[in-house]
């Protein structure tokens, strides 16, 4: 945890130190509002880190040996599931659909509604 | 079949990425055979200026996009996990997504070939204005900007579980210094995606409003600016190039280390360098607009010349663990060795044209194919290979046969350097890139035809590696969990190939190199580091 918070400390801290350098070399207002975007941008993550730090326990981080943990559960990990591939094939078919043939858009977009549905009932 | 569609196992997701990554790699292969047999000799018609242009962007999208980037994504699919220790990704049905959303996005990209008015031909930068709707107006660069699309919000995505899985999943004793260093280097991947690929996405959606929605993002009769374009654009592909190394960087290492019976030398730095690579390529995006006038040369060609020591770093931490080492000279290791010599060569040119003066000269011209094909190509495609050789035991439960691969080898050598580096001399003699046939002036031809020789060569070495990949399948052999003894981490520590949840028995973590403790328990260190 700490050093993940270490690293976005250091990239906030780059991100905004080179923007600061090039907008005081260059007077470019795109590129600094890019490099800015890439500091404050993990800003976000920093305060998360910072908020979720103490609830926070990573399995590892822990110096005892897995045969000492048995039978802690670490999550649920599913195996198959059919929507993430329809997921993906309605997504495409939208994007598509709404530049070079609107008709498909708009069944892509209903079948998009659809499979979203799907996929929360699933995550439930 | 349907297993496979259904399938949100890591494993299986890494699998479908790197077969359909190297399906795109003999594609853009074919392409690239195709674009050096029209330029095998001077004033050849083989195939139209707008075939060839079709060609050119398709080879290059192709390869950028869709293989070696992608190629890197599934192998950290089927390592990662692994190497942390951990059952699957943090998001196994988000892996599958993006998974499906890459593929149908490459599928999309070259969909355009069956349009009336063919397939993107604006190039893989697809520059505004040439990429507008008056220059390029048929629906093959419209399905190319979709395509692309769908390939960045995949690479978001696939982003978002290789950040987390090491942060989050790591088993027991995984700290984050014994992870290995292809896992730091795909977290350093993964922090670039996320600040690049959003700058790919929003710049293809603008030119889709350009396009079809009255927009004037990149008009200038609109008070639109095509600088705005490039400067979006680079802000992705500058750090898109280090995506594309970075997993690379971190197969090398993993492969230097076993085959030179050492531990990796210089663990701390290789880690820092890569995030100091990392950091560094966000802010040198400009160097490829050196020639617009638009841009302060002086400040990127600085921090375009400083991402040479992070990289230098980690060149003197591979030739340090080789140092006295007992290297042992498998197809996997001459691959590596191939890597270090073409990226040396890629790496210098690249100093080259980092300094304004010499790009100005250089810009557009054959030098700088020469240039990015040595970083790419002899880089991160012979890492690729590397990588294929070194885990195709651990994927497939089978050796790729060695005798078959030396040969590869020499062929890809042989062929690569006999390609690209009469290039060098082309650009500087002023050959520009982009155009589909040449006069016959001095050297020219002879220097073509050279090329075009190697990448026969290429190509048969390639068949060879296919044909080594079918033969070396159908072997009936029982591999032990770690075939090439000494490996290091996790995944020589279970079968091959591994069970569904990658450990029958998870070995004790007390070292950066559980799987040699595991084996070699007499060497294994008292004290845990």
């Amino acid at each position: 945890m700490t050093i993940a918070l270490r690293m976005s400390v250091s990239i906030v801290a780059f991100g905004l130190a080179v923007a600061g350098l090039y907008w005081f070399f260059a007077r470019d207002l795109t590129g600094t509002v890019l490099l800015g975007v890439f500091g404050l941008g993990f800003l976000c993550v920093f305060a998360y880190l910072v908020a979720s730090r103490k609830k926070t326990r990573l399995d590892g981080d822990e110096q005892r040996l897995p045969s000492e943990l048995a039978g802690e559960r670490i999550g649920v990990f599913s195996i198959e599931s059919p929507w993430p591939v329809l997921l993906a094939l309605a997504s495409a078919s939208f994007l598509i659909g709404v530049v070079l043939h609107p008709m498909l858009g708009a069944f892509a977009f209903v079948a998009l509604l659809a499979v979203l549905w799907g996929l929360a009932r699933e995550s439930r | 079949m349907i297993e496979w569609l259904v399938s949100t196992n890591h494993k299986r997701i890494g699998i479908l990425y790197m077969v359909t990554s190297l399906s795109f790699f003999a594609l853009a292969g074919f392409l690239a055979d195709v674009i050096r047999l029209q330029l095998s000799r001077p004033q050849l018609n083989l195939i139209g200026p707008h075939s060839f242009n079709q060609a050119f962007t398709l080879h290059g999208t192709a390869m950028i996009f869709l293989f070696i980037a992608p190629f890197g994504f599934g192998l950290a699919n089927y390592l990662i996990p692994i190497h942390v220790g951990a059952p699957d990704m943090a998001f196994p049905r988000l892996n599958a997504f993006s998974y499906w959303l890459f593929l149908l996005g490459g599928l999309t990209v070259f969909s355009g070939a069956l349009t009336a008015g063919g397939a993107a031909s604006a190039g893989w930068t697809a520059y505004a204005p040439l990429s507008d709707v008056q220059v390029a107006a048929g629906s093959g660069q419209d399905l190319w900007i979709i395509g692309l699309a769908m390939t960045s919000i995949s690479g978001i995505l696939t982003a978002i579980n290789f950040l987390v899985t090491p942060i989050v999943y790591r088993a027991p004793g995984m700290s984050m210094w014994r992870m290995p260093v292809f896992v730091w280097d795909m977290i350093a991947t993964a922090i670039m995606v996320l600040m690049a690929f959003p700058s790919l996405t929003v710049v293809l959606f603008m030119l889709l409003l350009d396009r079809h929605a009255g927009a004037k993002f990149f008009v200038i009769q609109g008070g639109g600016d095509p600088i705005l374009y490039q400067h979006l654009f680079w802000f992705f592909g500058h750090p898109e190039v280090y995506v594309m190394i970075l997993p690379m960087f971190g197969v090398v290492t993993e492969v230097v280390g076993v085959f030179s019976r050492k531990p990796v030398f210089g663990y701390t730095g290789l880690v820092l360098s890569a995030f100091g690579i990392a950091g560094l390529s966000m802010g040198v995006w400009a160097h490829h607009m050196f020639t617009t006038g638009a841009v302060d040369d002086p400040f990127f060609s600085a921090m375009s010349f400083a991402i040479a020591v992070p990289t230098g770093i980690k060149f003197f931490n591979w030739i340090g663990t080789m140092w006295r080492g007992a290297i042992s000279y498998e197809t996997a290791m001459l691959f590596v060795i191939g890597f270090m010599l073409n990226f040396l060569i890629g790496g210098i040119t690249g100093i080259y044209v980092a300094s304004p003066p010499i790009d100005f000269h250089a810009e557009d011209s054959y030098f700088l194919i020469s240039h990015f094909h040595y970083t790419l190509g002899g880089g991160s495609m012979f890492a690729i290979f590397a990588a294929l050789y070194f885990w195709f035991p651990k994927i497939w439960g089978r050796k790729l046969d060695e005798r078959m691969g030396r040969a590869h080898f020499v062929l890809m050598f042989l062929g690569f350097n006999l390609t690209f580096f009469p290039m060098l001399f082309l650009g500087f003699m002023g050959m520009p890139r982009r155009i589909y046939t040449y006069p016959a002036l001095p050297g020219w031809g002879e220097l073509n035809l050279l090329s075009s020789c190697g990448a026969l060569l290429i190509t048969l070495g390639t068949a060879l590696f296919v044909w080594n990949l079918i033969v070396s399948s159908r072997k009936r052999e029982a591999l032990p969990d770690d075939p090439w003894g000494g490996g290091y981490t996790l995944e020589w520590a279970t079968s091959s190939p591994p069970p569904e949840f990658n450990f029958d028995f998870l070995p004790p973590i007390r070292s950066k190199r559980p799987a040699f403790d595991l084996h070699y328990p007499q060497y294994a260190k008292d004290s845990p580091e």
